[in-house]
């Protein structure tokens, strides 16, 4: 079972990064209104992101339902919002654009070894939305604080530059 | 004449709402004549007072271009604090309701300082503080010497009863408690200042602050008002039951932004109206009261509302789409020229 997931895993990170059309998923996430320009086919690979999403869903039905062997119509409730902070503790931009799959994992392993790891090192299990809870928001917060430094470092670095060329033009005699 | 009468009227998706809500009274009712008893009516409004409440206030944070999934479990926090300090404190009731009232302001500031003064996504913060909020909960009830599925209970007389108050014998307290609620969230939406500021943020952030606004003070603001309404709603259902426990409004945050989008409220933001989000929380309410009556199983009562939510959603959508309007435009005027000829 182990490995059937490594390998979903797997199939869909070449898919994304390897071909074609998996690269689209990228591209629309980044900028729709430039792919819609490049002609790539934005709402068919919209359409396509949930259908693959569905498709996993479903695997992981069978895996769910062969693991327990109990059903509910209502199983799996609530697993939705755990799947999406497994993205976002895994990189992934809810804006769209950023992000891969091997983050994606990483953040559900993550995710899903919160409690068991919280068992080992002695704490109650009662304690376990907390700590996700504030592992997440951290984490979050953290990577916002980071982007924004770095794209004022950018920034300045760019100005710094674009101030270099001008002084030197200048002193060169020239007309900027 | 009629043309005039026409223009006059403005549609507005309130009146279809009102609309909506007649029609499955009327539907209801003629399905099973006990619905339409004034007691079981507004008797029915104590299972989802609590949706109503929060959707109000809700609908401030999503007009900001924000969602909020975190006001379930401050639901939960509230109503634990209130059994913890009550029982093993031994604080006064009312003076229990004030400070989880505000214990939930602060937990409704704490995600809004996040998502204002480091723009994060609202949706991964408030994720994160349901999270946080429903384990704290749990913390608490760990506090009190009572297990937490138990629950505590045992309140006294005057707080228990003042939700199974009948006013006139029919209208419980509850739905004054709603309807005042509401006026407030009205009159603070539209009628003042503060109001047009909320608008304009959701509106162009951008412009709001070139404008002078602190835009960060109001979105940290809309979350406090969340949270507020949460710790009301929170009050309400734990007097109503009688009994405080940690996961009280787990399952509420879903119908709750069903209730906003399906009120008119854009989630992109800058759109919205607190009546609307009113009235679609009671729609989605009496919808499910009056299925589960007419023998509808429990497990059958999303179908509809995720029915309703997901057409209404792509109708507004296209409705506002310049294209397709236009296309049905030209159609009917192809269609009166053909006629006139």
């Amino acid at each position: 079972m182990y490995i059937g997931t490594i390998l979903v895993m797997l199939a869909v990170y070449l898919f994304v990064t390897k071909t074609k059309h998996g690269k689209y998923f990228h591209t629309v996430g980044d900028n729709a209104e430039g792919a819609t320009h490049l002609g790539i086919p934005v709402n068919k690979t919209r359409l396509i992101s949930f259908v693959i999403c569905a498709v996993c869903a479903s695997l992981a039905a069978v895996v769910f339902v062969s693991r327990i062997g109990f059903v509910t119509p209502t199983s799996g409730n609530g697993y939705e919002m755990k799947a999406i902070a497994a993205c976002v503790i895994g990189g992934i931009s809810l804006s769209g654009g950023i992000g891969n799959v091997i983050g994606a994992t990483f953040g559900a392993l993550i995710m899903a070894s919160i409690s068991r790891i919280l068992v080992f090192l002695g704490f109650s299990s009662n304690y376990d939305n907390t700590i996700t809870g504030i592992l997440l928001i951290t984490i979050v917060v953290f990577d916002a604080i980071m982007q924004h430094r770095n794209a004022e470092r950018a920034r300045r670095e760019r100005l710094a530059a674009r101030t270099e060329e001008v002084v030197e033009s200048k002193m060169a005699g020239g007309n900027i | 004449m009629m043309k005039k009468f026409c223009s006059k009227f403005e549609f507005r998706w309130e009146y279809f709402l009102i609309l909506f809500i007649l029609l499955e009274v009327l539907v209801f009712g003629m399905m099973n004549s006990k619905f339409l008893m004034p007691r079981v009516l507004f008797g029915s409004f104590n299972d989802f007072i609590s949706i109503c409440i929060i959707a109000v206030f809700m609908c401030f944070v999503f007009i900001t271009g924000g969602i909020d999934l975190q006001a379930g479990s401050i639901v939960g926090l509230t109503s634990i604090i209130i059994g913890v300090l009550w029982k093993s404190f031994e604080v006064n009731i009312i003076v229990a309701c004030l400070i989880a009232l505000v214990v939930a302001c602060l937990c409704g500031a704490l995600s809004g300082f996040f998502i204002a003064y480091t723009d994060v996504q609202p949706m991964v913060i408030t994720l994160g503080g349901s999270f946080l909020y429903s384990g704290l909960a749990i913390a608490v009830s760990n506090m009190s010497n009572t297990a937490a599925y138990l629950g505590i209970s045992g309140f006294p007389e005057y707080f228990t009863s003042f939700t199974k108050l009948r006013f006139f014998g029919v209208l419980p307290a509850q739905v004054l408690i709603f309807i005042a609620l509401t006026a407030v969230a009205y009159v603070i939406l539209h009628r003042t200042k503060y109001g047009r500021m909320v608008f304009l943020c959701g509106i162009n952030r951008r412009a709001a602050e070139f404008s002078g606004i602190n835009t960060k003070r109001i979105i940290l603001s809309t979350y406090v008002f969340s949270g507020m309404a949460a710790a009301f709603a929170g009050i309400i259902m734990t007097s109503y039951l009688g009994s405080s426990k940690s996961d009280f409004g787990s399952d509420l945050t879903m119908p709750i932004i069903t209730a906003v989008v399906l009120g008119g409220t854009s989630i992109l933001g800058g759109k919205g109206t607190v009546v609307g989000s009113a009235l679609a929380a009671v729609v989605i309410g009496i919808m499910r009261f009056g299925l589960s009556m007419n023998g509808v199983s429990n497990q059958y009562l999303d179908i509809p509302v995720g029915i309703m939510l997901v057409v209404v959603v792509a109708a507004s959508t296209f409705s506002q789409n310049e294209k397709i309007s236009a296309f049905f435009q030209r159609h009917l005027r192809l269609k009166q020229k053909a006629a006139s000829k």
